[in-house]
């Protein structure tokens, strides 16, 4: 037993690899978020953005800097203000308590219906939650009916179905409007609101694969149709073929020396039917 | 030419007619059963042939240029994950956390040869990584470096799994048995508990501390191997590669050290329960017992491989990419077995 702690401490101990960061000479190593990054936005006028602000028309107002938003984590619930930490904190709860969707949003499957046939609430996987906030201004323009559109860097597929879920009060939650989360096809949600508050992206993640080495994945690829054809084309070869069997070989022989002593019995009684 | 025509075939004529179409015939109808009866076997082989190649899929052996490799049952792995917190491993209170895997590690113990192999991951490594969501359930999976695998969880059990996980998925889905994670403010304890590893330094760390000079040899204390092992700034060579260099050589230095050391000499159990807020791992009881037993003598360690790739500059963020082909060849060879 000493021997096998001793080899494996002796791997623990050299475990100290830890990148220095943010070197000035170095090229940084990949942090980790706690939360989507928002993918920068630019506005009608070619402005770069952190969001967007648009009246009650729809109309383009302008571009909100990034310094006036704050996304806040669930793992940073306690350093955030008491107002976006409480709202936070249940509206974890609330989804960790959930054993479906339904229970916090009823509706939710009627919204379901009109993305897809196949889509169902137990298909959903509540994947990122976190709360954003803008500064008093913005709010306060929310507050008299404009809206705000974000880009959120989630790192979804191309094809996966995304919702954004609104908590936008206690123990209430909405879904946003289909046409109003748009999934960009680059790994990045856009994503309009009227007001704000914790958010939460449910996405229908895909059936988990192992990533083989490459020739064994395109060869597990083509195995199954091969494996078809091939049957298939043994079992039509099969069935073209004339049904040979070692007894139909004898039948034959047998066929073709009867018809050799009908042929010769009959040429003979024609021969003796001629000398007579 | 009329004398010939109205000459008529003689009886033994007919009669050798007679037997040449039956010969033909019979020859004929013999050879379309022969052909029919070969064709019906090489149907039945190459039926027979497919279904070994599918039942040998599903039991996870691969095939490659025209070879069978069938997994190896007398191997078993342990995954050594190293995250970037200097306190004790703790639940985030979230489903996600900030530390990440720094230090990976896949030590490959084969029983059938006595040896112990080390693979060395880099934690740039660009792999498909498992993403859990906020209840803890899988959530699809981004494409990023192996290190942010950690990340996902509450940075305690879950998040090592995770990890382990990914590094399945960046190994072709080789079974990993069991992990050890470990918080880097565990290192110098580990050291100090060993007596130190004496090495000789192979860069200048003389503006940190005035001992370690490069060339000198040096029994490292806790702190001096804690910088030998992660810092890379300032240095003459601050690659990432020469640190790697570095940590390898450190852990053959140990391995080394650890031999010729006495059984007794070797920190108890009980030691090592200092640092149990430090460490995790999936390790039953049972299982280290039994690993001890099929362990009745020293195994040879051979050895610390890395995987050959090409590290780049992505957007942001440095990206190991790792070559494909020869990584094949490096997995069949570590966990499988040619048949």
């Amino acid at each position: 037993m000493k021997k096998i702690t001793a080899v494996l401490t002796a791997l623990l101990a050299a475990m100290s690899l830890t990148v220095s960061v943010s070197a000035a000479q170095f090229t940084a190593s990949v942090e980790g978020k706690d939360a989507p990054a928002l993918a920068p936005m630019t506005t009608a006028t070619g402005e770069a953005a952190g969001a967007l602000l648009y009246d009650a028309s729809g109309n383009e107002v302008r571009g909100i800097s990034e310094t006036s938003l704050t996304i806040t984590p669930v793992s940073q619930i306690g350093d955030a203000s008491s107002e976006i930490g409480m709202a936070l904190q249940s509206a974890y709860e609330q989804l960790s308590a959930a054993d479906s969707l339904e229970e916090i949003i009823p509706d939710i499957g009627k919204v379901l219906e009109t993305l897809s046939p196949d889509l169902s609430v137990e298909d959903l996987v509540v994947r990122d939650l976190f709360d954003i906030s803008v500064d008093d201004e913005v709010k306060a323009l929310l507050e008299d009916g404009h809206s705000i559109a974000f880009t959120f860097a989630l790192g979804v597929n191309t094809d996966d179905a995304v919702l954004c879920l609104h908590n936008f009060q206690d123990d209430q939650w909405e879904v946003i409007a289909p046409e109003r989360t748009v999934n960009n096809g680059d790994g990045t949600v856009s994503v309009t609101f009227d007001s704000l508050s914790p958010i939460a992206f449910a996405v229908k993640p895909a059936v988990e694969g192992i990533a083989l080495p490459p020739q064994s994945e395109k060869l597990e690829e083509e195995l199954p149709q091969q494996s078809y054809e091939e049957i298939s084309v043994i079992e039509n070869q099969q069935s073209d073929l004339p049904s040979f069997s070692v007894d139909t070989l004898g039948w034959s022989l047998l066929g073709v020396m009867t018809v050799a002593v009908v042929g010769g019995f009959f040429f003979f009684s024609r021969k003796k039917k001629n000398q007579a | 030419m009329s004398h010939i025509m109205s000459k008529k075939p003689s009886a033994m004529q007919w009669w050798l007619l007679v037997l040449v179409l039956m010969l033909t015939g019979g020859v004929l109808v013999c050879g379309a059963a022969l052909w029919q009866s070969r064709s019906k076997d090489q149907a039945q082989q190459t039926q027979q042939e497919l279904e070994l190649s599918a039942q040998r899929r599903r039991e996870g052996w691969i095939e490659l240029e025209q070879q069978w490799y069938a997994p190896r049952n007398d191997i078993s792995t342990v995954l050594l994950v190293g995250v970037d917190e200097m306190g004790p491993l703790e639940d985030s209170g979230s489903y996600n956390n900030n530390s990440q895997a720094d230090f990976l590690l896949l030590a490959v113990l084969d029983h059938r040869d006595k040896t112990v192999t080390a693979l060395h991951l880099n934690r740039d490594s660009m792999t498909q990584i498992p993403v859990l969501g906020v209840t803890g359930q899988p959530a699809g999976t981004i494409t990023g470096q192996l290190a942010l695998a950690h990340t996902y969880g509450s940075g305690l059990d879950d998040s090592f799994r995770n990890t382990v996980k990914a590094v399945s998925t960046l190994l072709g889905g080789i079974t990993i048995h069991n992990y050890i994670g470990m918080s880097m403010g565990a290192v110098p304890l580990i050291n100090d508990l060993l007596g130190g590893v004496t090495l000789t330094v192979l860069d200048d760390f003389s503006h940190l501390d005035a001992e370690m000079v490069q060339g000198a040899q040096c029994t490292l204390t806790g702190e001096q191997a804690l910088s030998y092992l992660r810092i890379r700034k300032g240095l003459e060579d601050s690659s990432n590669v020469r640190r790697m260099q570095r940590q390898q050589q450190y852990i053959q230095a140990l391995f080394e050290q650890l031999h010729r050391q006495s059984v007794q000499s070797l920190p108890s159990l009980e030691q090592l329960g200092a640092l149990s807020g430090y460490l995790m791992t999936d390790f039953q009881l049972s299982e280290l017992q039994q690993l001890s037993r099929q362990q009745k003598e020293p195994y040879r360690f051979l050895g610390v491989q890395q995987i050959a790739g090409e590290a780049k500059q992505g957007e942001e963020y440095m990206e190991f990419y790792p070559d494909a082909q020869a990584l094949q060849r490096q997995v069949l060879n570590l966990f499988y077995e040619k048949q």
